[in-house]
């Protein structure tokens, strides 16, 4: 086979081409042979496949099925279109706000993760962001405690107050009575007011005890159920 | 050697060697023949595509008396061997990671 033969065989292999694909590959592959000279016409025409493979590739970039099947172009031709409607519908999906955000992926990868990686995951929080809620949690701590040291000097002043008029009170009695009776009646209005006090104290406080630990068994339980349903 | 070149690589061979310098296609197969064993068919359906899909263009100057056809890189075929580039490199690592153990 020489130049000639080769350009007309394969010129009539890109028959159902249109002129223009046509025309460009021959073009080519003439000008390929221009490249090489007559000298080297027999050394391009041996590193060139024949032209049924050539034009079968030709064809079937061009998205033309030629007899059999083409094995290296049909699935490379195919591709870049493949990938342009791809990036499309990808664009299309983000101008309708679909996208899932970033909190949605978050929460897609994390529930995709095994049970130990989330346990994991968890305490890793819990032990990163622990200065932060440690600190919150710490005052919420000291509050309450201030809370009921306030309550308790109270009590405690009130008690010792009512008790020590009282007392006075009686030793008053017998020096100047009507002091002695003022200062007993003082005594005795202040324990009163003490009981008062105290009732509603105590009973706040063990209502209070009583909800922390009801809060925290319910806490406790509800994470015990969730493992339990997600292990199922 | 028994590594094939696919398609994707072979579009980003191409284009970097033309967006090097302007050049024509009896080059470009030289120059790629040099690195893999491509045979001369191979090409013109890779230099078809990326001019069809934009990534390179086509001129034609005159040489020894005969129009030669020189193919440079478009705008959005520098971007393309720019993604090419950097797949490339992450394909390196994650088999050099085994290769190199």
């Amino acid at each position: 086979m020489n130049r000639t033969e080769f350009m007309s065989a394969l010129e009539n292999r890109l028959m159902p081409l249109n002129e223009e694909d046509r025309e460009d590959a021959l073009r080519y592959y003439d000008e390929l042979f221009d490249e090489a000279g007559p000298i080297d016409e027999q050394k391009i025409l041996n590193e060139l496949d024949d032209p049924d493979t050539i034009a079968r590739q030709i064809l079937s970039d061009n998205g033309i099925s030629p007899d059999g099947r083409p094995e290296f172009m049909i699935d490379e031709a195919v591709r870049p279109q493949q990938g342009g409607q791809n990036a499309n519908q990808n664009t299309a999906q983000n101008n309708n706000g679909a996208a899932p955000s970033f909190f949605e992926n978050l929460k897609n990868d994390f529930n995709n993760m095994s049970q130990s990686t989330k346990i994991v995951i968890i305490v890793a929080l819990i032990l990163v962001t622990s200065p932060l809620w440690g600190g919150v949690l710490g005052t919420a701590f000291g509050v309450l405690m201030g809370l009921i040291g306030v309550a308790i000097g109270l009590v405690v002043t009130f008690t010792a107050a009512g008790v020590g008029l009282t007392v006075a009170g009686f030793v008053y009695l017998i020096k100047i009575p009507p002091i002695g009776l003022i200062i007993l009646g003082v005594g005795l209005i202040v324990i009163a007011l003490d009981i008062l006090l105290i009732f509603p104290l105590v009973k706040w406080a063990f209502e209070l005890l009583v909800s922390l630990v009801k809060w925290a068994i319910d806490t406790i339980k509800n994470l015990v159920n969730k493992s339990k349903a997600q292990n199922a | 050697m028994g590594f094939p070149i696919s398609a994707a690589l072979l579009d980003s061979m191409v284009l970097a060697i033309v967006e090097k310098e302007d050049t024509y296609g009896y080059e470009i197969t030289r120059n790629l023949r040099e690195v893999a064993d491509v045979s001369e068919s191979t090409l013109y359906p890779v230099l078809r595509r990326l001019q069809k899909n934009l990534l390179l263009e086509t001129y034609d100057r005159e040489y020894m008396g005969r129009n030669r056809r020189y193919y440079r890189v478009t705008a959005k075929g520098i971007l393309a061997l720019e993604e090419y580039k950097s797949e490339w490199q992450h394909h390196k690592e994650m088999v050099d990671k085994i290769l190199d153990q």
